[in-house]
């Protein structure tokens, strides 16, 4: 408009009708320009107020979800737009197939937030249908007529109703809904669109919120199963690292405990006979008790149903809870209304049952079901470990018992066998020493009578003696006195022979007897200087007398020679039943060793054996001089036995480098071929019952491996045997 | 004719030794008093005194000796000389190889080592007193 116009207004005043007319005009054109501009205006605050509250709407998607105050926005935003006293945010779950008002104000203080099953009210056709929804009475009654929604009531309670969906990425996520009681309020279509733009922003905003939900559950989820893994880790972990049983029980009940209401714990194992159940470990309210047992045949027993149909078993109410067991000895507190049972397996083999309680129904949701069952898998393979390890304890226990039983049995054996071998031994042995003797007593009485009869003879004899004759008398005493040439008696008999026939050829009377005596004299090496006393008158008694002092040197000589003989045989003896004293490494001559077993069995030996011994020189040998000795008393002894007493007996010692050898050779029956593998071997024998355990060469290869040897044998059926050990002369080791 | 013999059979020289004197002083003076160191020497013995007209008259024997027995011994003396008195004179003898000489061998006492002197030569004037 142009400053002109004005000018012109100002100076028409002369055509007043028309200028009236014009200014009328103007008038209404005029207002309705600004009824336009006000209504242009309107719109333009309106749009704004819209912008404005979708611009706040999307700020609330900032929240990762929704809460309370983030309600109280959108409500505020929404009553700006429109009359919104009466508000009500709702969502669908499909899955569930339920609504649940997740916020509500509303003039009627009665009205609160309800869920109720998505199904045939006003709130379920907005969703279904996925349209937004403008009602008055007439249409909602209308709508119920159709049979499209159903009003328990009749008819509505609302004067205008409007409902939009919150639809995004093509998902129904709930809806809006507003709503007037008062006639002054009625909603229009446009009130209709403007909610249900706004509702289609409050979609977006719910699916985020959605959405974060979804994956903060699949994240607490997550993490809820990566910590019940790491606590069943930690329960295998110490479960299997145990290996005795109640302690198995105690920590399964411990964990347990952490995890879940634990009120009452048992554990129940298959008994050794295998017919019953036994609780090993029974909690209840904090009592323990270890007593029970139920066959399983019990008709009542939860434990041996369980076990009975290899199933596990929960019960979540008090009448399943019924015929639950209780143990004998706990006084229950209050019921149990919760159980689960489960049988134990290990390695495909039902070993038992754990069942755990709770005083709460429902005590047992499926995480707690996933931590029971697992932690009764590994409870099962460490129960089975631990009953494997008792069994291998005890095995061992017992094994170790045998053991040394064996050791007691069989050093017991070694010791029968040469008690027996002794006992044998020793009766012989003591007939051999009866004729030492006898010789020492005889010789002794021979002395004292011949003493006396020379202290009584002698004088007499000397003094009819010429001073030449004493001379002879004397020197023939001095003969007889000499050390004697041992000489067999075949030997003497030659010589008593010859001496027989020159004393005949000389003419001297009682030639065989003279000669005897003379030999025995040592005097028939001087016959010449014998004749004159053979020739004297007196000759007898002067050879009598002569031979009457010899014999007090030859039988003092014979009594020597038989004690030496008796020490000898006390000696072996002493050496030979010496049993289990200190063994001392000793450097030993083996030959004094092989000549007290000789000296031993020589009795045996003199039976009809020839005993050939081949020594060569050795040096001492480092051994155990009485163990050693019980070798070649086994060697003699089984020697003797093959050959029964008849044949020859080779005892022989050798040096071989820095070993010696002793071999030990009959002429008996020799070992068969498929024998003489296990000759060795401890309690074979081929002799009867009760004459040998079949220890004997067992325990001297077990002797000659201590010495660091070996022993050989060399065989033939029908010609002998030759047992050769070997012995480093250093000693073992 | 020479003195009658009395011969002692066994293996330990000690004892021969022993019984040698002994017997010497109790019968030295009727017989001749041999020994042998083996059942075997004995025989050939026997049989050489027999050849050289001496008459045997007693024989003691030791029982347990290397190759034949007393008893065997004694047996086969008894065929060639039955009425020779035979003394078993040992520290251990089998009782059925004593019985045997009581039967085979007409075996007229067993003496047991060690010996009673006295005993001895009591048995054996004994024994040859019951043969005249």
């Amino acid at each position: 408009m142009s400053s002109g116009d004005t000018a012109t207004v100002g100076g028409s005043g002369a055509e007043q009708g028309f200028e009236r007319h014009e200014v009328t005009s103007a008038t209404s054109r005029l207002s309705a320009r600004i009824a336009a501009l006000e209504a242009e205006l309107e719109e333009r605050r309106h749009s704004e107020s819209i912008h404005r509250a979708l611009y706040e709407i999307a700020a609330l998607s900032a929240a990762d979800s929704p809460e309370d105050e983030h309600y109280v926005r959108l409500h505020q935003i929404v009553g700006r737009l429109m009359d919104a006293r009466n508000f009500i945010i709702a969502s669908y779950d499909a899955d569930a197939g339920m609504i649940r008002q997740d916020y509500l104000v509303d003039e009627d203080p009665n009205e609160v937030c309800e869920t109720f099953p998505y199904g045939e009210g006003i709130s379920s056709l907005v969703i279904r249908s996925r349209k937004p929804l403008l009602l008055d009475d007439p249409q909602f009654q209308a709508l119920v007529a159709a049979g499209e929604i159903v009003s328990p009531k009749g008819s509505a309670d609302f004067n205008s109703w409007m409902g939009a969906p919150l639809i995004a990425q093509d998902r129904v996520y709930g809806l809006i809904i507003v709503q007037s009681y008062s006639p002054d309020v009625t909603y229009n279509l446009g009130d209709l669109e403007l909610l249900n733009y706004v509702a289609s922003h409050v979609a977006t905003i719910v699916a985020r919120w959605h959405a974060n939900r979804a994956l903060k559950l699949a994240n607490d989820r997550l993490a809820a199963s990566a910590e019940t893994l790491r606590l069943l880790g930690d329960i295998g972990k110490d479960l299997t690292g145990n290996l005795d049983a109640l302690s198995i029980c105690t920590s399964l009940e411990t964990h347990f405990a952490e995890l879940m209401p634990t009120d009452a714990f048992g554990v129940a194992l298959l008994s050794p006979s295998g017919d019953a159940l036994d609780y090993i470990y029974y909690i209840e309210d904090g009592v323990v008790d270890q007593t029970n047992s139920y066959p399983l045949d019990h008709p009542t027993s939860l434990a041996v149903l369980t076990f009975r149909e290899d199933r596990e078993l929960t019960l979540f109410n008090s009448s399943q809870m019924e015929a639950a067991p209780t143990a004998a000895n706990i006084v229950e507190s209050r019921p149990m209304l919760s159980a689960v049972f489960r049988p134990l397996i290990a390695n495909g083999r039902r070993i038992g049952v754990v069942t755990v309680q709770s005083h709460d129904e429902n005590a047992y949701q499926e995480r707690e079901l996933e931590v029971f069952r697992s932690a009764t898998a590994y409870a099962a393979i460490a129960l089975s470990n631990a009953d494997a390890y008792a069994s291998a304890e005890n095995a061992r226990a017992q094994a170790a018992t045998a053991l040394a039983e064996r050791n007691q049995a069989e050093a017991h054996l070694v010791h029968s066998e040469k008690m027996a071998a002794l006992g044998q031994l020793i009766a012989g042995v003591a007939h051999e020493i009866n004729t030492p003797i006898g010789a020492i007593k005889s010789s002794g009485r021979n002395i004292s009578e011949a003493l006396e009869s020379a202290l009584l003879g002698l004088p007499l004899l000397l003094d009819e003696l010429d001073s030449e004759h004493r001379r002879r008398f004397s020197d023939l005493i001095t003969r007889a006195s000499q050390p004697r040439a041992v000489l067999s008696t075949r030997e003497e008999r030659v010589i008593v022979r010859d001496v027989t026939a020159r004393l005949e050829a000389l003419d001297v009377p009682q030639a065989r007897h003279r000669a005897g005596l003379l030999v025995q004299l040592q005097a028939h090496e001087d016959l010449d200087g014998m004749l004159p006393l053979l020739r004297h008158d007196a000759a007898d008694r002067i050879l009598d007398t002569a031979y009457g002092i010899a014999t007090i040197t030859t039988n003092a000589d014979n009594i020597n020679t038989a004690v030496d003989r008796v020490a000898k045989i006390i000696f072996a003896l002493k050496s030979f039943s010496r049993f289990g004293g200190l063994q001392v490494w000793t450097e030993s001559d083996l030959k004094d060793g092989l000549e007290t077993v000789l000296t031993i069995y020589q009795n045996q030996i003199k039976h009809g054996t020839e005993l050939v011994r081949e020594y060569e020189d050795l040096p001492a040998v480092r051994c155990l001089p009485d163990e050693i000795n019980q070798v070649w008393t086994n060697l003699v002894h089984n020697a003797l036995q093959a050959m029964d007493h008849k044949g020859t007996l080779t005892v022989g010692l050798r040096r071989e480098g820095e070993r010696a050898l002793v071999y030990v050779g009959d002429t008996g029956c020799g070992i068969a071929p498929e024998h003489r593998e296990r000759i060795f071997d401890a309690f074979f024998t081929t002799k009867k019952a009760g004459e040998g355990t079949g220890l004997g060469l067992d325990i001297v290869r077990k002797i000659v491996e201590k010495h660091g040897g070996t022993i050989s044998v060399e065989s033939e059926v029908g010609r002998g045997s030759r047992f050769t050990v070997s012995l480093p002369i250093a000693g073992a080791g | 004719m020479e003195k009658g013999v009395l011969l002692c059979v066994d293996d330990e020289i000690i004892v021969l030794t022993a019984l040698k004197d002994q017997l010497r002083r109790a019968f030295g003076n009727e017989f001749v008093i041999d020994i042998a160191e083996s059942a075997e020497e004995a025989l050939e013995l026997l049989d050489e005194l027999s050849a050289a007209g001496h008459k045997l008259l007693v024989i003691v024997s030791d029982w347990l000796m290397p190759g034949m027995k007393g008893d065997e011994f004694l047996i086969e003396a008894h065929k060639r000389f039955p009425s020779v008195v035979k003394i078993m004179l040992s520290g251990q003898a089998e009782t059925a190889a004593v019985d045997r000489a009581r039967k085979e061998a007409a075996l007229h006492d067993f003496l047991a080592k060690p010996w009673n002197a006295a005993e001895l030569v009591e048995s054996i004037n004994q024994g040859l007193k019951d043969k005249l």
